[in-house]
């Protein structure tokens, strides 16, 4: 099951975040700090998953904006398939917004 | 009137006010209070949004839940939401308004806007607890029916988190949930699988039911997402129903077969992988398109691949095509990416075999030398060396070398790994000794003219050359004599030496002072040398500020002082070292049963004997005293011991205490040697040639000693993966005492319940030596408690000897007994019982009961018996298969009778141990027995002593015949259905 949702930019900031279980709000920080560190060390050439902690982390980069997704290592989450949520997030947003860039968020 | 300020203005302020938010956040707070108070509904709404952002922050709105509640109830959409937000935010299962919340939701659910009644579908998935659930249900169920499929997608979701909370729910929602399979909205029928996998993950087994809709929306859908989580779905239901693979090939063919979305494909793969036995044509298939995945250009795609190749491997041990696999994992483990290569080595470490492991450890070594991180690397050629033994290695001399090569690298943190699997190869592997002790002398011995005093290899695989060279010395090549002076001299007189810690310098002292007590044997012309070089080394380790080399060094020096130059009389010190090491199990110290009793007095006080046994006086034979000495350390063999250090000093003038220029000619005689070895070679490039000789005249055969020693007078335990099928004996497994005196504490049983308490015991093993039983004793009230009970106590028969009890028995609670006692325990004399069989102990239960409205106490006095089971006095007999078949057939009288039990049980996976932990609980020794390799059943002789008898008797005991045994045979047989238990028990009587 997906475990959070966030969207970071390339300077490190959080712009949104979903936490669909409970953590306190410095492990929150910890978290997105060192994910988004993990994310930003990664080159093209590397694949989108990341294991962190006990999470299996999906992200994908969209411009300057990362869109990072954590899910439960223990269940087999199809990673493939999150890469397409992402996506279809990715999508609805730009419908929504027309042409949507990280402001609007 | 406070100004009312909005979300946004507060959140504009707190960001303002950078330095000092939290003096601005509590000015907030106090605002929010007054706001919270108003009766105007919009401002109490935006005072609750702002501090359900504030929570988010970290500050508490425990004390505005119930205006919350307030903002909930209010008719405006608007001002409603912030309401349900801050309590989705804020309540908890203690949260006492919560229940205020159910006409809410009750109300909500009824609302024309659907978007009303979503967000308090919404809000109670978050805060639901049990007692919510169980007034709400009703109402759920009527919306999972509702016209808008908006509203049973949410109700459908929500009840998820329900049946989290509240799991009785899910029985009375099964029937409606299971209709929402057939909902024509995507959505719902989304949103239903999906709750249905969720749910399946906790015990897929209730929902097996579900499979011909399950199977019936997977043929027709269209939907991506759908099928993924359909096809996880399958993935859990196919391991309990046998025939669902089956019938699941024709749709995974189709979807793998025309799927466009590769999310899908390879969901479809992994269900085939997880669901489908090996061998058929659909898993072939599904290989095949994995195996485009690992070829393809998309990095997640080889990713995956790989990862999924891991279990692909595990699973079909035969099918998979390795050889192209091997290479495309060894390119993969060059990728760049960190997690592709960490699965590309895991994988490696599964499929490779004997043929291309040196392949596979060489492309690992050259990535480790290019790589800045190359511990994985190392850790992964390590890992799958050692495995099952070194199962994988051929080439023990190579692999020694490989090691070598590894341990150069100084801050590895593998180094103390590649030092154990050094040494270890080395004492299973006799036949790798002379190489090994060569190349040990070699990574010591570094030649480099720069290096001269700094050894390059890491500590630990100092520390294990070191001990090589001093165990197998005597594997040194022939002629040994400059091999062994020079072995000496890197131990002893290299400086960086004396820089490492102090466990490696005391291995290097010890081994040196091994290489010269080993010496006369295989390089005697060398043992003045040696000898002299202890002598002149040695004191600089006395010097050293570590307690255990300077302890090890003088030991080592005296050793040399004592035996001086001399080779015959090091001959016979040869002893000291003689015993050879075996390869040991990491577990066997704690396999040996603990012998010490704390209770027991160390030393046995004997009578004071005089200190001289005394002489017989024989004039005749005036030797008689003498002979009463032993030779212990062999110098009545040695004859002419004074003689023989003059002879040998002669030859060496160096150890004569008169000769002055040792140091210079020394030195001289290095100068002299060192032209002669022209270029300096790397010492691992020498062994590497030294392979290559070796390999051309004909690799040698290594055997492996793959067995280990266990502690004498331990209980082996026999290999898991072996017992099944082996066709020898084993001893089964006794787990330890500690373990089974735990159980022995869950085993409490009643032994009298009455009007006005109950009385439980628990009995533990008896302590044979010391022969006493020990009993706990526990009693809990049962009366009304007005009555009060007071002064329990237990009165033993008198020939039942308790230790520490009083003339009325055993206290079990002194005063008045509240709801439970405490544990009192109770020593017993075990001598008087005798019989092996259920026994009844009489016992006498006194109390005083005493009502709050009497003055006077009543005694109380009732019989009790205390049950001590069957096998509370037998005593576990170790004998193997043999002897107890020959006790069968000799001792026949004394096995006359017979009583069978048949039990089933569930599969257990680990039945050896467990049979284990009965014979250890009822004082048996056990035994597997062989059974064909083919059949599965399991065979198990447990054999127990009765008590010796003894003059104590009690009523109703009496001795049972002496030597007599009682031996219970188990037979496991394996059904479909589960596993029966066949016990059959032999004794002399019933």
């Amino acid at each position: 099951m997906i475990k959070f949702i966030l969207m970071v930019n390339k300077q490190g900031q959080t712009r949104l975040a979903q936490y669909y279980e409970f953590l306190s709000v410095r492990e929150r920080v910890t978290l997105e700090g060192e994910l988004i560190r993990k994310c930003l060390s990664r080159s093209e050439s590397q694949c989108s998953f990341v294991e962190y902690r006990d999470y299996r982390v999906v992200y994908r980069r969209y411009a300057s904006l990362y869109f990072i997704v954590g899910i439960d290592n223990d269940e087999d989450c199809n990673e493939l398939a999150i890469l397409e949520f992402i996506h279809t997030l990715v999508e609805t947003l730009d419908k929504y917004f027309e042409n949507v860039c990280e402001l609007d968020i | 009137m406070v100004f009312e300020k909005s979300l946004t203005a507060m959140v504009k302020g707190i960001r303002a006010h950078r330095g000092n938010e939290s003096e601005y956040i509590q000015a907030c707070i106090t605002e929010i209070q007054k706001e919270v108070a108003s009766k105007n509904m919009s401002t109490k709404s935006m005072a609750v949004l702002k501090l359900a952002y504030l929570t988010m922050l970290g500050y508490d709105m425990a004390w505005a839940t119930f205006a919350v509640v307030e903002v909930m109830g209010t008719n405006r959409f608007a001002t409603k939401r912030p309401g349900y937000l801050a309590s989705s935010i804020s309540f908890t299962d203690q949260t006492d308004v919560g229940l205020l919340t159910i006409n809410l939701f009750k109300k909500d659910f009824g609302s024309q806007s659907q978007y009303e009644s979503g967000t308090a579908i919404n809000c109670l998935s978050n805060i639901c607890s049990a007692e919510i659930s169980r007034d709400i249900m009703t109402d759920l169920l009527s919306l999972l029916s509702s016209s808008r499929a908006y509203l049973r997608k949410k109700t459908v979701l929500c009840l998820y988190r329900i049946f989290l909370k509240d799991p009785p729910a899910l029985r009375t929602c099964f029937p409606k949930l299971k209709d929402r399979l057939g909902d024509e909205d995507q959505g719902v029928l989304t949103a239903t699988v999906n709750t249905f996998l969720e749910l399946a993950r906790k015990n897929a087994r209730n929902y097996l039911s579900l499979v011909p809709q399950l199977y019936h929306i997977l043929v027709n859908t269209q939907n991506n997402w759908l099928s993924i989580k359909l096809l996880k779905v399958f993935q859990l239901l196919s391991p309990l129903e046998p025939r669902l693979p089956a019938k699941l090939v024709e749709p995974l063919t189709n979807i793998l077969n025309t799927t466009k979305a590769q999310s899908v494909e390879f969901e479809a793969i992994r269900c085939v992988v997880r669901s489908m036995p090996e061998g058929s044509a659909i898993v072939a298939l599904a290989i095949e398109k994995l195996q485009t995945f690992l070829n393809s250009s998309d990095r997640n795609l080889r990713f995956l691949a790989l990862d999924l190749y891991k279990e692909v491997v595990e699973k079909f041990k035969e099918k998979t095509s390795l050889k192209d696999l091997h290479d495309k994992v060894l390119t993969s483990i060059e990728e760049p990416d960190l997690t592709v290569r960490r699965v590309a080595l895991q994988l490696l470490d599964r499929i490779v075999d004997p043929s291309n492991f040196q392949e596979a450890v060489q492309r690992l070594l050259e990535f480790s030398r290019k790589a800045t991180l190359n511990d994985e690397f190392i850790g992964t050629i390590l890992r799958m060396a050692a495995r099952d033994r070194y199962a994988l290695v051929e080439d023990f001399a190579w692999y020694l070398l490989i090691l070598g090569e590894i341990s150069r690298n100084m801050d590895s943190s593998y180094a103390a790994t590649v030092a154990e699997q050094f040494v270890d190869i080395c004492v299973r592997v006799p036949q790798v000794r002379p190489y090994a002790v060569t190349l040990a002398l070699g990574l010591l011995d570094t030649p480099a003219e720069a290096e001269r005093d700094s050894i390059s290899v890491c500590t630990p695989m100092v520390a294990a050359c070191a001990w090589l060279l001093g165990e197998y010395s005597g594997d040194l090549e022939k002629p040994s004599e400059a091999a062994f002076l020079s072995g000496a001299k890197v131990l002893l007189t290299s400086r960086s030496i004396q820089a490492l810690d102090a466990a490696t310098q005391t291995q290097c002292i010890w081994a040196a002072s091994k290489l010269y007590l080993a010496v006369p044997e295989h390089a005697p012309s060398t043992v003045a040398q040696l000898h002299e070089l202890l002598c002149s080394q040695l004191p600089s380790f006395v010097r050293s500020t570590h307690l255990d080399v300077s302890e090890r060094a003088r030991l080592a020096l005296n050793i040399a002082n004592f035996y001086k130059a001399d080779a015959q009389s090091l001959q016979s010190a040869k002893g000291l070292v003689a015993e050879q090491l075996l390869p040991v199990k990491p577990d066997a110290q704690a396999q040996v049963p603990v012998s010490v009793d704390l209770d027991e007095p160390f030393f046995v006080i004997e009578e004071a004997r005089p200190s001289f046994m005394p002489v017989r006086a024989d004039p005749t034979d005036p030797y008689s005293l003498a002979s009463t000495y032993k030779d212990d350390l062999g110098f009545a063999s040695e004859p002419n011991r004074a003689e023989a250090p003059q002879s040998t000093a002669q030859g060496v003038p160096s150890s004569s205490m008169y000769y002055l220029g040792k140091s210079d000619e020394r030195a001289a005689a290095e100068q002299a040697q060192e032209p002669s070895v022209p270029e300096v070679k790397d010492p691992l490039a020498q062994m590497r040639e030294r392979l290559e000789a070796q390999r051309n005249a004909g690799a040698p055969k290594y055997q492996v000693m793959r067995d280990d020693v266990t502690a004498p007078g331990a209980t082996p335990t026999p290999d898991a993966g072996q017992v099944p099928s082996s066709s020898s004996t084993a001893t089964l497994p006794i787990p330890p005492e500690k373990e089974l005196t735990d159980l022995q504490g869950r085993l409490w049983t009643v032994c009298h319940r009455g009007e006005h308490l109950a009385v439980y015991v628990c009995i533990r093993s008896p302590n044979l030596r010391k022969r006493q039983i020990r009993l706990e004793l526990r009693c809990e009230r049962l009366c009304a408690p007005e009555l009060l009970v007071s002064d329990v106590a237990l009165r033993f028969p008198s020939a039942a000897h308790v230790q520490e009890a009083d003339a009325s028995g055993r206290m079990l609670v002194v005063g008045s007994l509240q709801e439970r006692s405490s544990k009192v325990k109770a020593n017993l004399d075990s001598a008087p019982f005798l019989w092996p069989g259920v026994f009844d102990l009489r016992c006498e239960l006194e109390y005083l009961v005493k009502s709050a409205s009497s003055e006077a106490a009543e005694a109380q006095s009732l019989p009790i018996q205390l049950r001590f089971p069957a096998t509370t006095f037998l005593a576990p007999q170790p004998m193997s298969e043999d002897t107890i078949s020959d006790y069968v057939s000799s001792k026949s009288d004394l096995l006359g009778h017979q009583t069978a039990q048949a039990l089933s049980f569930e599969k257990t996976a680990d039945l050896s141990s467990l049979v284990g932990r009965c014979a250890g609980l009822c004082h048996f020794h056990g035994i597997q027995q062989a059974v064909s390799p083919q059949s599965q059943d399991m065979k198990f002789l447990l054999v127990g002593a009765v008590q010796p008898p003894s003059a104590a008797t009690l009523e109703g005991q009496r001795a049972a015949p002496t030597g007599a045994l009682v031996i219970c045979r188990c037979a496991a047989l394996v059904r479909p259905s589960g596993l029966e238990l066949r016990i059959t028990v032999k004794a002399f009587q019933q």
